[in-house]
């Protein structure tokens, strides 16, 4: 069983992000946030360092798992946007000594079903990173209203470097050939 | 009947034990209770409806807090006591209810005990003389109730909500009438009287249901007949109130404030829901905004996707279990051919680069979903834009244009957020203003208290024209439920068993007939008895050639004497006309409580003959406090001439008036009334002063002591 995991320094921003359960009028929810689960909020703060191409890098990320939240992840990944982005991380990062077929079939492999925990690892350094950025950020506006609204203004997502594809191929070419 | 005494124990504002005895000489009938205001003159009128009945009169709000505040706070437990002591022809009556500190708020929580000539009776021996239909008439709660808005209306009837059809039935015990009539009803609906479970015949069931369904008909029109005159003169007295009310204010001016009113109000509804809508918008974008985010990503997704096809890894081909045994066969696996050296070297090469076959599938999968997940974002965006558009429209800010992405958008829901913030923070405050603009006279809950009037007066009409067309209707439907139930009978006859069931209801109908026959006439001769009864009473309060027409709804029309327009009447005379109105139910009394007792109804009803020597006691609280002098002197002089007994709590400050008739008054009493924030006064009565009003600052609360005087 896999799971994603929030870090209790997070916390604050988190419960700031998501509106309590018993809101049910929009008013209400713009209050407290507009988020109605962890996980929404999560793959929320996790998509903006993905824009951002900014994650926690390794070694920075806590080692200390006491206090930790952690979502399963058959609970994570019924969230919206949560699947299209535990898929997405694994294209992302290109290793400078792979070569562009080895990287494509370690990517593709890294599909598997036996590898999601690593993809959500990766995650959790994405979506440390948001909860980072928007923590940081908090300060300075007067709501989390504001807070969003500014996120999407100065959050802009970095398009990759393009792939060489000169030395990528189909085998079965040469085998016709 | 006359009252002899009342003693009252820790009851309201009466701490510890007080007792009235009531004046009973024929020529001296009035007891006088004088009382400054608060001093408990209406809970006074309460002692007596609470011993009799349980029960309190319209306007009296203290139904749990019976027990006097001072005893409490001396003994947790303690009690509340009103003794009624009467008599009816030679018998003795008590009346003695009790409750405590801890009961009284409970229902059911007093004990009565009743006793007739000092052997115990019930409350059922006290109901016959005194029936609980009559509360409201013999013990009359005049300040609070309606004597002020009788002098608005036109009879005696407006402001009131007396039923006099069944205040004459029940003090002839003609409700035994209406209950033989539902047993009958009941009777006839019994599953003895139906048709045998194993007998269908289709045609004799149709006649039957018709038949039942004309008398269900018939029934529901008998009863709203039996509860239209309440209903009218409820609704009668709701739409003079109304029409009071309306009184005070300007129609045209209420008019063009409801107006404005309905329009600030609606102005700040929309902005409300303005505001509502963009902080929807401004959710859903929250919702969606990592759609946006990642989109470059999942971009790069997809096209490192494309990639892995050109470079053969998706989807699967060829199966790697394929090329691995072509390899250790050095047979190709899907032609039978034996491999070459070259060929081996090529199978190795392409062994190497295809991807396990489940991941390739899971590649191509992904790809589908990521791909989707961009046009899912497209489409997001596409009627989030459409939705802030249209907000941007209403509220006058920069359009966003059609390649707007969430960026953008969200750029425009602030400033909408602000402008629609604005927009309701104005309304509200122009509505707030309005509101308490003091230049205008309106009330405060913004309804119209015009149109209220209309309504209710609508009300009234229809009412009073259902009245009038009620009796036509039961006749027709009477007509209906028998002439299908002929039909009924003819076809059952198939039969000797439906037949014989028929029959039986046939006999029911009969009996029924007759009782509702003997309930009409009681009450169409109790009227007649009612209409003499008045008019005799009023003409011994009031000197004036008159007429008082009683309808068949027991509505009052004074009409100049020998002709048939209305009598206009004084202040002084419409009360004293509503005064007779109690009167001639109090004369009528001892006559029908005997008439019941002798089971005489069909006999004597109709040919009463009522005087002022013969009638139950009345009990009228502040019967002229809404009048003015020269009117109140007028009513307190006619008041010695309307029963054997009429007791009467008023204002001290109107002694004066009573005092014009002190040797018509047997009895009178002081009700002292001591507290903190009372004043020290005095009342002249035959002569001397008493202390009616007393400043004490250690008492508090008030307290009130009854103290006899002549």
């Amino acid at each position: 069983m896999a799971n994603v995991t929030i870090y209790p320094e997070h916390r604050d921003i988190l419960d700031a992000l998501i509106s309590t359960g018993k809101t049910s009028s929009v008013a209400a929810a713009t209050r407290t946030g507009p988020f109605t689960a962890q996980r929404d909020a999560y793959v929320f703060a996790a998509s903006i360092a993905l824009a951002l191409g900014a994650p926690q890098a390794e070694v920075d990320m806590p080692r200390s798992r006491k206090e930790i939240t952690t979502i399963r992840d058959s609970v994570f990944l019924g969230a919206d946007g949560a699947e299209a982005l535990t898929s997405t991380i694994s294209f992302i990062e290109e290793y400078a000594d792979e070569s562009t077929n080895d990287g494509l079939s370690r990517q593709l492999h890294s599909l598997a079903e036996d590898s999601l925990q690593d993809r959500l690892t990766l995650l959790d350094r994405y979506a440390y990173a948001g909860f980072e950025w928007l923590k940081q950020n908090q300060g300075d506006e007067s709501s989390v209203r504001d807070l969003i609204l500014t996120t999407l203004n100065e959050v802009s997502c970095v398009e990759s470097a393009p792939t060489n594809t000169a030395e990528v191929h189909d085998p079965l070419l040469e085998m016709l050939i | 009947m006359k009252f002899v005494s009342l003693d009252l124990h820790n009851w309201r504002s009466f701490h510890g034990h007080n007792r009235v005895d009531f004046a009973t000489e024929e020529d001296r009938p009035v007891t006088l209770l004088l009382g400054p205001n608060g001093s408990g003159k209406t809970a006074l009128l309460n002692a007596f409806t609470w011993a009799l009945y349980g029960k309190f009169t319209e306007g009296f709000d203290y139904h749990d807090h019976l027990v006097n505040i001072e005893a409490i706070a001396a003994d947790s437990n303690a009690q509340a006591s009103v003794e009624l002591v009467f008599l009816h022809e030679s018998d003795e009556f008590r009346v003695k209810r009790t409750t405590d500190a801890r009961r009284q708020a409970s229902e059911g929580g007093t004990e009565l005990v009743v006793t007739k000539n000092g052997v115990r009776a019930t409350e059922d021996d006290v109901h016959r003389i005194l029936p609980p239909a009559l509360k409201d008439l013999f013990f009359f709660p005049a300040e609070s109730f309606s004597t002020a808005s009788v002098l608005k209306g036109e009879s005696p009837g407006d402001g009131t909500s007396f039923d006099i059809g069944t205040a004459i039935r029940a003090m002839l015990s003609g409700d035994v009438y209406e209950n033989a009539i539902a047993d009958l009803r009941e009777a006839m609906n019994s599953n003895a009287l139906k048709p045998p479970m194993n007998y269908r015949d289709e045609t004799v069931e149709t006649a039957r249901r018709a038949y039942e369904q004309a008398l269900a008909e018939l029934h529901a029109s008998d009863e709203r007949r039996e509860s239209l005159p309440a209903l009218t003169a409820q609704a009668r007295e709701s739409a003079l109130k109304a029409k009071k009310e309306a009184e005070r204010y300007n129609p045209d001016e209420m008019r063009k404030w409801e107006n404005r009113y309905k329009e600030l109000d609606h102005s700040v509804g929309e902005a409300e829901q303005i505001v509502s809508r963009v902080n929807s918008a401004y959710t859903e974008l929250a919702r969606r905004s990592h759609m946006h985010f990642a989109q470059c990503a999942v971009a790069t997704a997809i096209a490192r996707l494309d990639l892995a096809e050109t470079a053969g890894l998706m989807p699967p081909r060829i199966h790697q279990h394929v090329l691995a045994k072509t390899l250790a066969k050095q047979t190709c696996l899907l032609c039978g051919e034996h491999l070459t050296e070259a060929g081996v070297a090529r199978v190795s090469n392409l062994y190497a680069r295809v991807a396990d076959a489940e991941v390739a599938i899971r590649g191509v999968e992904i790809r589908t979903r990521l791909k989707q997940h961009l046009a899912l974002l497209a489409n997001e965006l596409s009627s989030l834009r459409e939705e802030v558009t249209e907000l941007a429209t209403l509220l006058g800010v920069d359009i966003p244009d059609a390649s707007s992405d969430m960026k953008i958008l969200a750029s425009v829901i602030r400033t909408c957020l602000d402008v629609a913030d604005r927009v309701l923070t104005q309304a509200r405050r122009e509505f707030e203003d309005f509101v308490a603009a003091s230049d205008i006279d309106m009330p405060a809950d913004g309804q119209n208290p015009v149109e209220i009037a209309m309504v209710k007066q609508a009300l009234v009409d229809q009412l009073e024209s259902e009245l009038e067309k009620i009796d036509d209707l039961i006749v027709e439907l009477k007509g209906r439920a028998q002439r299908q139930f002929a039909d009924y009978e003819k076809k059952s006859g198939k039969t000797r068993e439906y037949a014989r069931k028929t029959r039986a209801i046939s006999i029911l109908l009969e009996s029924m007939e007759y009782f509702e026959e003997a309930r009409k006439g009681l009450e169409r001769f109790g009227r007649e008895d009612f209409e003499k009864a008045i008019n005799t009473t009023y003409s011994d309060l009031v000197n004036k050639e008159f007429n008082i027409v009683v309808g068949s709804d027991f509505s009052i029309r004074v009409l100049v004497a020998g002709t048939t327009d209305r009598l206009p009447l004084s202040q002084s005379e419409k009360v004293l006309l509503l005064i007779a109105f109690l009167g001639a139910i109090a004369r009528l009394a001892p006559h029908y409580e005997k008439i019941a007792r002798l089971g005489d109804q069909l006999r004597d009803t109709g040919g009463v003959e009522t005087s002022q020597k013969h009638g139950f006691p009345v009990v009228l609280d502040a019967p002229t406090s809404p009048l003015d002098d020269e009117y109140e002197i007028e009513v307190v002089s006619a008041l010695p001439h309307l029963l054997p007994q009429v007791i009467v709590p008023v204002s001290a400050k109107s002694v004066d008036v009573w005092a014009r008739i002190s040797k018509h008054v047997g009895a009178a009493y002081v009700m002292e009334l001591t507290s903190k924030n009372a004043t020290n006064r005095t009342v002249r009565w035959n002569g001397k002063d008493f202390t009616y009003s007393t400043q004490d600052d250690d008492v508090a609360p008030a307290r009130t002591r009854i103290t006899r005087i002549s």
